[in-house]
């Protein structure tokens, strides 16, 4: 049973606020009022003078778990939001794995289902490591993404992007938490352009990711009442209260505590909000917990996991 | 909605019950209808050129020219997936990008692919990420309740900006069709980091450009960096050539030396 070894992330210092972004995306007093009203967000991680591979490196440099154990990770897998981030045929990717020795790595980018890539990323590291049948091996989850373009910063009416990454090492097998459940739905017909099919979009989205939460609830063998937490993308609050009255699970334990500072970090937000959730002493051994992302854009993907801590 | 627990352990998929039922092929001789659109145009002109200048590149002429991964599947899946069938996976395989850069077009393809399957793309791998989608689509059959899947590779070979790699010659997409009562057999798939291009292989090999192999039975087409290996597959297949194959390919930028071993009846 596919279980996480370590997580570690890293987070910019700079904290912008998002009424920096309100001319060149157009928006109104009004509008960012309301973002920060209503969706809570507030300020957006940013690296100005960083690149893609700073935030990586950043990830795992913070990754104590990996040394000494690099020759071990037979998989990086970079689930990415945005599906073209640098010109081809640059690879950061494999320039990390090149400087942080993971010389015996396959490394790939997961992508195309939006901000739940990064689950997506981790169920199928549990199955490539299921059939290499090596119960030392691991696969490593690098989660990170640079707003450099306007579609990488803002999502029209819904939140700001911010940088960071994440990286998490995965086993086939574990003590700690062991992944239950994964469910994904998804929602091709919004292919047109987020303001084209944002009308249509924003009625389905909570309906369409509580959905997803319940399936994978269900898929588990549990119900909502197991559950201790819910680990959120960070898009707004907003969007999780409609969520959490859907699924009948109380807001206060669901972790929002990062929309207002970090933005929405892409692929990242999951591990992220793991980490506070434990440095927090959210989760106590035996815990059940869910891990929950909407990805939108040409494309939507609903999906979340349920892990027992 | 796809629900799905982690792989159990030992769950293997029966000898000779699972593989790549139908394959098709194909050349875009044109550019996409989409590359004539205003609209995108000035979507695509921001993306990129924001990308390309995070890096100190500069677009150029774009408009009119370049292919779109998300009609070229289309046309695939049109010709691959019979009617009444259904597909539980699709996985999308490609390193050089199409002109619809912030679209997920995986997510498009389950949309219009019957069966509504998971589906995601795999990329950044150079000429392994087919390797690794073939695998994936197994892995899923194997562990992930997804017994019908459908690996799409596809290259287009048209970018707006100076690319120290070499592009494709044209524009082209191969699909295998997977699942139960298979005419070929997928056997060992291994991508080898940090390899060499030389391949010792035992059987019938169908081979990249760049491989050196002491005998290849079948060299994929000049211009096909990333599809060129699966075509010839999909030509063995379809054309009902038996044989035990291994497809090898080799990127020369990401060395990594691939093999699929292949046993079509």
């Amino acid at each position: 049973m596919t279980a996480l070894v370590a997580v570690a992330s890293y987070l910019p210092g700079e904290q912008v606020p998002i009424e920096t972004f309100a001319p060149k995306f157009g928006l109104t007093d009004m509008q960012i009022k309301v973002f920060r009203r209503y969706h809570k967000l507030g300020n957006v991680r940013r690296d100005p003078q960083g690149t893609l591979m700073d935030l990586l490196r950043g990830a795992l440099s913070r990754l104590d778990a990996l040394k000494g154990q690099e020759h071990l990770v037979r998989y990086v897998i970079h689930p990415r939001t945005f599906p073209v981030v640098v010109p081809f045929p640059m690879n950061p990717v494999h320039e990390v794995c090149q400087e942080f020795g993971l010389t015996n790595a396959e490394a790939f980018a997961i992508s195309h289902q939006a901000c739940s890539s990064g689950l997506q990323a981790l169920d199928l590291a549990g199955r490539l490591l299921s059939a290499d049948g090596d119960p030392d091996a691991m696969a490593l989850v690098l989660a990170g993404e640079k707003a450099f373009t306007g579609e990488s910063q803002m999502i029209p009416e819904t939140s700001f992007f911010g940088e960071g990454a994440s990286a998490c090492l995965v086993r086939d097998t574990g003590p700690r938490d062991r992944m239950l459940s994964y469910a994904a739905m998804l929602r091709g017909e919004f292919d047109g352009e987020l303001e084209e099919v944002a009308g249509e979009f924003q009625s389905a989205y909570a309906d369409s990711l509580a959905d997803a939460v319940l399936a994978a609830i269900a898929e588990a063998g549990l119900s909502v009442e197991d559950i201790r937490i819910v680990l959120p993308h960070n898009v707004n609050v907003v969007a999780w209260q409609r969520v959490s009255r859907r699924i009948k699970f109380p807001l206060d334990r669901v972790i929002l505590e990062h929309v207002a500072t970090n933005g929405h970090v892409f692929c990242a937000d999951a591990f992220i909000n793991y980490q506070t959730a434990v440095a927090g002493g959210m989760l106590t051994p035996g815990d059940r917990y869910v891990v929950a992302a909407a990805g939108a854009g040409r494309g939507a993907t609903f999906s979340a996991m349920v892990f027992e801590h | 909605m796809y629900a799905t627990r982690p792989a159990a352990p030992g769950t293997v998929l029966e000898q000779g019950t699972w593989g790549i039922r139908r394959a098709a092929r194909q050349l875009f001789a044109e550019p996409t209808q989409l590359s004539h659109n205003d609209a995108h145009n000035g979507r695509f002109r921001e993306y990129t050129g924001d990308m390309l200048a995070a890096f100190g590149m500069s677009l150029g002429a774009f408009e009119g020219r370049g292919q779109s991964y998300g009609e070229m599947a289309e046309a695939l899946i049109r010709q691959v997936v019979a009617p009444g069938e259904q597909v539980d996976v699709l996985v999308l395989a490609y390193a050089v990008p199409d002109i619809a850069p912030g679209r997920a077009t995986a997510t498009y393809l389950s949309y219009v692919c019957p069966g509504n399957p998971l589906a995601f793309a795999v990329t950044d791998q150079g000429s392994a990420a087919a390797f690794t989608g073939l695998r994936l689509v197994r892995e899923y059959a194997r562990t992930g309740g997804c017994p019908r899947g459908l690996l799409l590779v596809v290259e287009q070979a048209d970018l707006p900006y100076d690319t120290a790699s070499e592009l494709p010659a044209a524009h082209a997409a191969v699909a295998l069709l997977c699942g139960p009562d298979p005419v070929a057999e997928v056997g060992r798939i291994v991508n080898r980091p940090n390899s060499t291009p030389v391949l010792t292989a035992t059987g019938k090999t169908i081979a990249g450009r760049a491989v050196e192999a002491s005998v290849v039975d079948r060299l994929a087409p000049d211009g096909q960096p990333y599809t060129g290996v699966w075509w010839e597959l999909a030509g063995v297949i379809s054309g009902h050539e038996p044989g035990d194959f291994v497809v090898a390919d080799f990127d020369p930028q990401l060395r990594y030396l691939s093999t699929a071993e292949i046993a079509v009846r």
